[in-house]
């Protein structure tokens, strides 16, 4: 009997999900029937609670403004999770199936931008007509955005065109939770130098003690803890960056630090790399013990189930957390020592500019779009400063359009423009030297960590470094040998076409860069051969 | 309130159906779709046979997977392409191509003979951009054969006599690059490259960022040759194109600091 009533239960469930999912689509297939409706749909991953709404009071707006004018137009947000984004974006793209917007960045490289993607080139070089109206109404739609399109999201440097348009920048900051933060501190202001950091971090574990809480200042992850890592060891190798700076210009370069420590004018154990370990290792003791081996949603937890008063992560997060946590959050910036700190001041320039944050979050036009002209209409209405203004409000997110001040909740998350080039890193990123540094650091928050890491590290660094080389070296040859048929093309192109001034443009582009590459590529073969080391893996 | 779209909005499926599309195509890095029109039209005999040939070596250099019977081929066309005229344009690419082959495109390059064809080119024809284009490469693959640096100081001086010589100005800025980076990188000698820097400028690059580059960097060597007026300038016009950068707090100091030394 038990079993007849569960199995009736089971199908009738069976019943509803597929009458619900009928429904669904024939609901769906009458819209997308309608002869008066234009339909646009536009793809992304940011499934960050905040965005999606604002993307969709964006389209409620578009809508309403079409209606306006007399046409019907239905604009249809897909969020599709980060993990299944490439593939699913792989399968619409080669299947003709794909939306008529799709954000750029995973899943997509150069050919399939080529393939499948409009240039934007001779659109963002005109104003944006939304833009009507506003401060930026004669002005060029490039230049309308904080870095004048110049992240790889929007111009690609290999095609040459301009391919992505931006909705957001992002920054890194410290969040906290407030309410732990007045019962811990009081009411002192948020650390503003790394020693009064310190001293919030131990007075929260003497907090933790005394009340016999499950407490530890920072949640860290493999995902979180290296954004605070990382910018307290470039805090002390700003003046060594400079020193080291051959081709003198001014910041940090992976090339350069190769380099010079191939030719030993820096070593592990100069005072600035060991005073950049020290920060590391002081603040790894701050984070719940393991924290390497856990993931960013596992802080994520720890930070929301209040066992952690910190965490440090990017502005991407902050609706996300807003909404989950049980806290009202707050926010500062990474602090790093303060210039006249007796043991890490001298090292330092100054706090890090972040005049140089690239835009993201980016839109990209499919030539499969059904309505191209309508869908191109759109992004110029997702690029303006109306739309920006929006976006901003309802996201929470910092605005990529200049002049749109950021909404109250993105404004601590503020670029800060007025400081100065990070020092070198110890790591090229996802190349060897990571892999290893990433290998040896378990031994950095242990007792005599520093020396351990150290003595570890220094086995396994030159080796990582050369291999970096390599591998650097590996991708110029590549970009080369790929340029060398784009430059062929461009040469044919000019002799059909003498007086266009895009192809010109292109050529230009291109051998600058070519050039370049060659250079770069012919001088650090050389120096290797001289040092008597081998140019590849042998 | 919409704009009008490229002329690139078509449809991209059909594939190349002239060698001028052909050759978009090629530009866009859709190499296979490129070598599939200019076999195609090899096959039909269709347009100039040269130019299609250099259009299928083109493309041999990049289809996926690299292999030598593609090199090989390649090779082949592009001699072909040369028996019949070596210095008309087509001539005179084919060339071009063969010495980028043995530079950066076979598995065992051969910088030698790359030298070799670059510098006939140059022999014969001068006044080509092709061929003044050939000049540099052969001279970036001099500079920097096996060999001490005290060594390449006679090099740097036959270039710079070179240089005035190259009248293409992308010939001749790339030279100047090359004098310039190795006084800097080889060297570290401010003042030996700060003459090169200032005809880089002089001469002009496309790209945004490498001008911002080129204006700090000589900037910088100006401020360390003592040449303060020279590197105020320079710093100031960083500062009035680059109102983003993570440098600008940085080049300002350095402004006010060759500014009190006046």
């Amino acid at each position: 009997m038990r079993e007849r009533v569960l199995n009736s239960i089971g199908i009738g469930l069976l019943v509803v999900c597929f009458a619900i999912s009928l429904s669904r689509i024939l609901l769906h297939s009458k819209q997308e029937a309608d002869p008066e409706v234009t339909t646009l749909r536009f793809a992304h991953w940011q499934l960050e609670s905040g965005v999606r709404d604002a993307l969709d009071a964006m389209a409620r707006e578009y809508e309403a403004q079409w209606l306006a004018r007399g046409r019907k137009v239905r604009v249809e947000q897909l969020a599709i999770p980060e993990r299944v984004y490439p593939n699913w974006l792989v399968t619409q793209l080669v299947g003709g199936t794909a939306p008529d917007l799709i954000q750029l960045g995973i899943g997509i490289n150069d050919e399939r931008t080529a393939r499948f993607f409009t240039p934007l080139t001779r659109e963002v070089g005109e104003p944006n007509p939304y833009n009507k109206g506003t401060a930026l109404e004669s002005v060029p739609w490039r230049e309308t955005f904080v870095d004048n399109l110049g992240s790889s999201l929007s111009y690609n440097p290999q095609l040459l065109e301009y391919y992505g348009i931006p909705m957001s920048i992002y920054t890194i900051r410290v969040f906290y939770n407030k309410a732990l933060y007045r019962e811990i501190a009081g009411d002192a202001p948020v650390p503003r130098t790394y020693e009064e950091f310190v001293a919030l971090c131990r007075r929260t574990i003497e907090f933790g003690r005394a009340h016999r809480r499950p407490l530890v200042p920072i949640a860290g992850s493999r995902y979180n803890a290296p954004y605070l890592m990382s910018d307290l060891f470039a805090s002390q190798t700003q003046r060594a960056m400079l020193a080291i700076d051959r081709p003198r210009l001014l910041h940090a370069d992976d090339n350069v630090r190769e380099m010079a420590f191939i030719d030993r004018r820096w070593s592990l154990h100069d005072e600035p790399v060991v005073a950049g370990l020290e920060l590391m290792r002081e603040v790894s003791g701050f984070m719940q013990p393991g924290f390497l081996e856990v993931s960013r949603e596992d802080a994520a937890f720890y930070f929301a189930q209040q066992r952690a008063l910190m965490v440090v992560t990017g502005s991407w997060d902050a609706v996300s957390f807003r909404s989950q946590a049980p806290f009202e959050i707050g926010v500062f910036p990474i602090p790093l020592p303060a210039a006249d700190h007796p043991r890490y001041g001298k090292n330092m320039l100054g706090p890090f500019s972040e005049a140089g944050i690239g835009t993201g979050m980016s839109f990209g036009l499919t030539r499969s779009a059904r309505d191209p002209l309508l869908a191109l209409d759109f992004l110029h209405y997702l690029g303006s400063l109306p739309a920006s203004r929006l976006f901003t409000e309802r996201s929470g997110w910092l605005p990529a359009v200049v002049g749109v001040e950021p909404a109250a909740a993105a404004e601590p998350f503020r670029p800060f423009t007025e400081g100065y080039p990070e020092g070198f890193s110890l790591v090229r990123a996802d190349m060897e030297t990571a892999r290893i540094v990433g290998k040896h650091m378990y031994l950095l928050p242990g007792e005599n960590g520093l020396d351990a890491f150290l003595d570890a590290l220094g086995k396994d660094y030159p080796r990582a470094v050369l291999q970096d080389l390599w591998s650097s070296d590996r991708g110029r040859a590549r970009a080369l040998i790929r340029n060398d048929t784009t430059l062929t093309a461009l040469d044919a192109l000019a002799r059909i076409h003498p007086d266009d001034a895009e192809i010109a443009r292109k050529r230009a582009e291109l051998r600058d860069a070519q050039f370049g590459v060659e250079l770069g590529h012919e001088r650090s073969r050389w120096m290797l051969r001289e040092r008597g080391l081998p140019v590849r893996r042998e | 309130m919409t704009a009008p779209l490229s002329a690139l909005l078509g449809d991209s499926a059909t594939g190349p159906q002239s060698p001028e599309e052909a050759w978009t195509a090629a530009a866009q890095l859709l190499v296979q779709d490129a070598s599939d029109y200019f076999e195609s039209a090899a096959r039909a005999g269709a347009g100039d046979p040269r130019a299609i040939a250099l259009g299928r070596a083109t493309c041999l250099l990049n289809l996926q997977p690299k292999t030598e019977g593609n090199l090989r081929g390649a090779r082949e066309l592009l001699e072909g392409v040369i028996s019949a005229n070596r210095t008309d344009e087509p001539g005179l690419h084919a060339r071009y191509l063969l010495a980028r082959i043995a530079q950066v495109h076979a598995f065992e390059p051969d910088r030698a003979a790359a030298i070799r064809i670059y510098s006939e080119l140059y022999a014969e024809v001068p006044a080509h951009p092709l061929a003044q284009c050939a000049i540099v490469r052969a001279s970036l693959l001099r500079l920097y054969a096996p060999g001490a640096a005290e060594a390449k100081r006679p090099l740097l001086a036959e270039f710079a006599e070179l240089a005035p010589r190259l009248t293409d100005p992308t010939a001749r800025r790339e030279l100047e690059q090359v004098l310039a980076d190795a006084w800097m990188q080889v060297f570290d000698s401010p003042a030996d490259a700060l003459p090169h820097l200032l005809e880089i400028d002089r001469l002009g690059l496309a790209r945004r960022t490498s001008r911002m580059d080129l204006w700090v960097r000589t900037a910088e060597m100006a401020r360390l040759s003592g040449r303060t007026d020279l590197a105020a300038m320079f710093y100031r016009r960083f500062l009035e194109a680059t109102p983003r950068d993570a440098r600008v707090r940085l080049v300002r100091e350095r402004l006010a600091e060759v500014e009190g030394a006046r």
